[in-house]
């Protein structure tokens, strides 16, 4: 799960940014507004990485039958955590060098980064793995 | 599942809005939060699942009641080659024959049969 989720919804979510609806989107970021770019970290940055990150999550519900929410909240905790590291060691090996004026500030940021990013996608593909197994298990129950 | 979506990205989104700030850590804090909060909960939402559960047993059982009783009326309907109500005005099941207490006394009588019937004979 941790490599479907580093690999496969990364490059999926790479595609997707030179696709027009995120490519509108992410205009957004130009103009000078708090507003406006609220919007498109909303929908240009977090609802791209939430989808992305529970894909793996609707193939898992698609193809078993519907597993408890703790069950799922724990799969889309390992989901999210492998969009984290995967995210975190992209920063790491290229973004972070043009961030950082000196060693210290890279080593500084590469801590941050690898240290508090990975668990909070964890925590939030943990919450949508939690309510799509919930969503799984009441539709199992309406089609029993 | 719109929960499911929507509170994560919202939680994503704020968080990624306001990273360069103090306000930042406060949506970090509130992932958290809400994470534990839907755990801490989470036998409040097993419960309401199965009630779902329940109703929708309930359900099927009333669906199921229902088209045996359909059924039955249009059988009861059909053998006669016309739709009837299950009972008559006086609450007797259709086909049933009724007679008064004399006829019934008189087809005692008779052995059986009522006036107007042929006799049986002996022995049958």
């Amino acid at each position: 799960l941790l490599f479907a989720t580093g690999v496969l919804s990364i490059s999926v979510l790479l595609m997707a940014y030179h696709l027009p609806p995120l490519i509108w989107v992410v205009q957004l970021f130009k103009s000078p507004g708090q507003f406006s770019h609220v919007l498109a970290y909303i929908f240009g940055i977090a609802l791209p990485e939430e989808l992305c990150k529970a894909l793996p999550l609707f193939v898992l519900l698609k193809k078993s039958d519907p597993l408890p929410p703790q069950v799922m909240l724990f799969y889309g905790l390992m989901s999210g955590l492998g969009f984290g590291i995967y995210e975190g060691v992209d920063y790491q090996m290229e973004r972070n060098f043009r961030y950082a004026s000196s060693g210290g500030e890279y080593y500084l940021l590469n801590v941050l980064r690898l240290t508090t990013l990975p668990f909070l996608h964890a925590m939030w593909t943990g919450i949508a793995g939690y309510f799509i197994g919930f969503a799984g298990c009441i539709r199992g129950a309406s089609a029993d | 599942m719109m929960i499911g979506i929507g509170v994560p990205v919202l939680l994503h989104g704020l968080y990624n809005s306001f990273n360069q700030s103090i306000i930042g850590l406060g949506f970090a804090l509130l992932t958290v939060l809400v994470l534990n909060l839907y755990l801490a909960r989470s036998v409040e939402f097993e419960e309401a699942l199965n009630r779902t559960k329940l109703k929708g047993h309930a359900m099927k059982k009333l669906i199921l009641v229902t088209v045996l009783a359909a059924a039955v009326a249009e059988g009861a309907g059909a053998a006669d080659g016309e739709f009837k109500p299950l009972f008559t005005s006086d609450g007797v099941p259709q086909g049933w024959k009724v007679g008064h207490m004399e006829r019934c006394e008189q087809g005692r009588a008779n052995r059986g049969c009522v006036a107007g019937d042929e006799r049986r004979p002996p022995g049958q």
